[in-house]
């Protein structure tokens, strides 16, 4: 066990994931894991860590950190100004950390989630399988000042890797994303469900739980109330509100409100990096043969 | 009616939810039959082990299966199940409205006594039914857990008597202590962890009905039949500090 960061400022939300908590669903534990599914893959694959260990995940910066171990790390996902001992510190690549540094996110650029990952991944305390955290079901806790962070080994290489620019992806404000159709379009009304798709929607707010969004308001023919069902990461709930709300990957397992589709896996992550203000439109997926 | 026609009417309506997921729906509201289908759907899919499915999530009337990747050939996967179906539609009788036979009892201990009641005279307020009356009358029901969500290890319970509905609080408590029973409108329940709640408060168990470093992590399951048993609030304290020293004590309460 490495004693590896030193939490001097924790930001606004930060946590340790990794790929989920699969098996308790139906238990109402939510899968959990990193939002932005395709920045932790991509990361690990640069370290070339096995299994997908345990990542930092950070929101939208504020985060301060002093290095406690000589380490081998990369950073991925949102730009988040980071900076170690004040010089701006590359995304998508290897960076060599050591003993004594301090590093820093100091503001959002690009996107609105980055992950810290370092070789052979974080040691954490895993609940019913895994290490992402979830503070709603006491399933482990986001960061505080002073916690000490461990990785689960010493750096081993001092190879330098990163990603070819072509594959970096690129965090937009405006995204369009395909939707899977729900079984509740008979809730909504002939116009609302045209809307849906002309119409583009703003982020209002947004956490692990959901992202709300705010546009022209969807009609129902009576209401949003049904019998509870499942619902997923990716599900576009809309409540009486009329205002569509997609659920990430924290949220409830089942839901009480009319689902109007279930964005895309590979367009969620888009959805996940949009910063408040960022614009989404929709399109239905072709491939909806039933 | 044809055989065709039959076989039909007992096959679940099914949709792909995603790349990931299906959706097997066997009714469009919560009654018996709907829900003993699926409770034995659930049963078969766990029964099933296939090696691509992740988990499944019943609901009072849909069962949604998780792939751990999108099925190459999505259909082949349908009607994989839905043959499977007709065997178990075909050898079991579901068509009954008794609670089934592949349900457990659980009995949870509960004090009702003042220290754990906070909002009984609210609910005495609203119901003219005296304290004695309300625990009563949320005792003597066996309730179905229908389904569990919310919160981890939260049950959805039905049916709780009518009599004894009580809207929820206007604000909120910002903590709910973990074990509280309480009603919140026409239902009742249990919370598994500390958490904010509007429900009225009307007991608690010593129970931990969530525990993730138990062997057995969760104490209910959907479709268990669940009593409430009242309990004194010295036994409260003994039941407690017993399932601390030894938590395994818990599977006493399940039959």
């Amino acid at each position: 066990m490495i004693p590896l960061l030193k939490v001097n400022s924790p930001g606004t939300y930060s946590s340790i994931q990794d790929s989920g908590r699969f098996g308790y669903q139906r238990y109402g534990v939510p899968a959990s894991g990193a939002m932005d599914k395709k920045a932790f893959n991509l990361g690990h694959y640069i370290l070339g860590n096995k299994d997908k260990p345990p990542a930092l995940e950070l929101f939208f910066g504020g985060q301060k950190f002093e290095v406690l171990s000589d380490h081998r790390i990369v950073l991925v996902g949102a730009d988040l100004g980071a900076k170690l001992d004040g010089e701006p510190c590359p995304r998508w690549k290897t960076v060599p950390i050591y003993k004594g540094q301090v590093l820093e996110f100091t503001r959002m650029v690009e996107g609105s989630i980055a992950y810290l990952i370092p070789e052979g991944g974080f040691r954490a305390k895993r609940f019913l399988g895994s290490a992402s955290v979830y503070p709603k079901g006491k399933l482990g806790t986001i960061l505080t000042k002073e916690q000490i962070l461990y990785a689960n080994q010493a750096a081993q290489s001092t190879f330098k890797r990163g990603l070819s620019p072509a594959k970096i992806p690129k965090y937009q404000q405006n995204i369009n994303v395909s939707v899977w159709r729900s079984p509740h379009l008979d809730y909504f009304t002939k116009d609302a469900l045209d809307q849906f798709i002309r119409s583009s929607y703003t982020l209002k707010a947004g956490d692990r739980m959901g992202y709300l969004l705010d546009g022209p308001k969807l009609e129902f023919r009576k209401s949003s109330d049904l019998l509870s069902e499942a619902t997923q990461f990716g599900t576009v709930q809309v409540p009486n509100s009329g205002q569509p709300i997609i659920l990430m990957t924290d949220a409830q397992t089942v839901g009480g409100y009319a689902t109007i589709g279930k964005i895309a896996e590979d367009d969620l992550w888009k959805v996940a990096q949009l910063q408040i203000g960022g614009e989404i439109t929709f399109e239905w997926e072709d491939e909806n043969i039933f | 009616m044809t055989e065709g026609k039959d076989e039909q009417n007992r096959l679940p309506l099914v949709m792909r939810t995603g790349e990931r997921s299906l959706r097997f729906q066997f009714g469009d509201k919560l009654d018996q039959g709907t829900y003993q289908k699926v409770l034995h759907f659930s049963r078969l899919v766990e029964q099933e082990r296939d090696m691509l499915l992740q988990e499944w999530v019943p609901s009072y009337h849909t069962v949604t299966l998780y792939f751990k990747k999108a099925p190459q050939n999505i259909n082949k996967v349908i009607d994989h199940y839905l043959t499977k179906w007709l065997e178990v539609d075909r050898t079991m009788c579901i068509k009954t409205n008794k609670p089934l036979s592949i349900s457990r009892k659980v009995s949870i201990p509960v004090c009702y006594d003042e220290e754990f009641s906070l909002d009984m005279e609210r609910i005495s307020n609203h119901t003219n039914l005296n304290r004695q009356e309300i625990i009563n009358m949320h005792a003597e029901t066996v309730y179905t857990v229908y389904m569990i969500g919310f919160l981890p290890g939260f049950p959805y319970l039905g049916e709780l008597n009518k009599k004894l509905a009580t809207p929820r609080l206007e604000s909120p408590r910002r903590r709910v202590a973990k074990g509280t029973v309480g009603i919140g409108g026409q239902q009742t329940g249990i919370y598994p962890l500390e958490s904010p709640g509007g429900w009225n408060i009307i007991g608690k168990t010593p129970l931990d009905l969530f525990h993730p470093d138990r062997k057995e992590p969760f104490l209910l399951q959907t479709g268990d039949q669940l009593t409430f048993q009242p309990i004194s609030e010295h036994e409260f304290y003994t039941m407690e500090k017993q399932l601390k020293q030894q938590p395994m004590l818990i599977n006493d309460f399940i039959n």
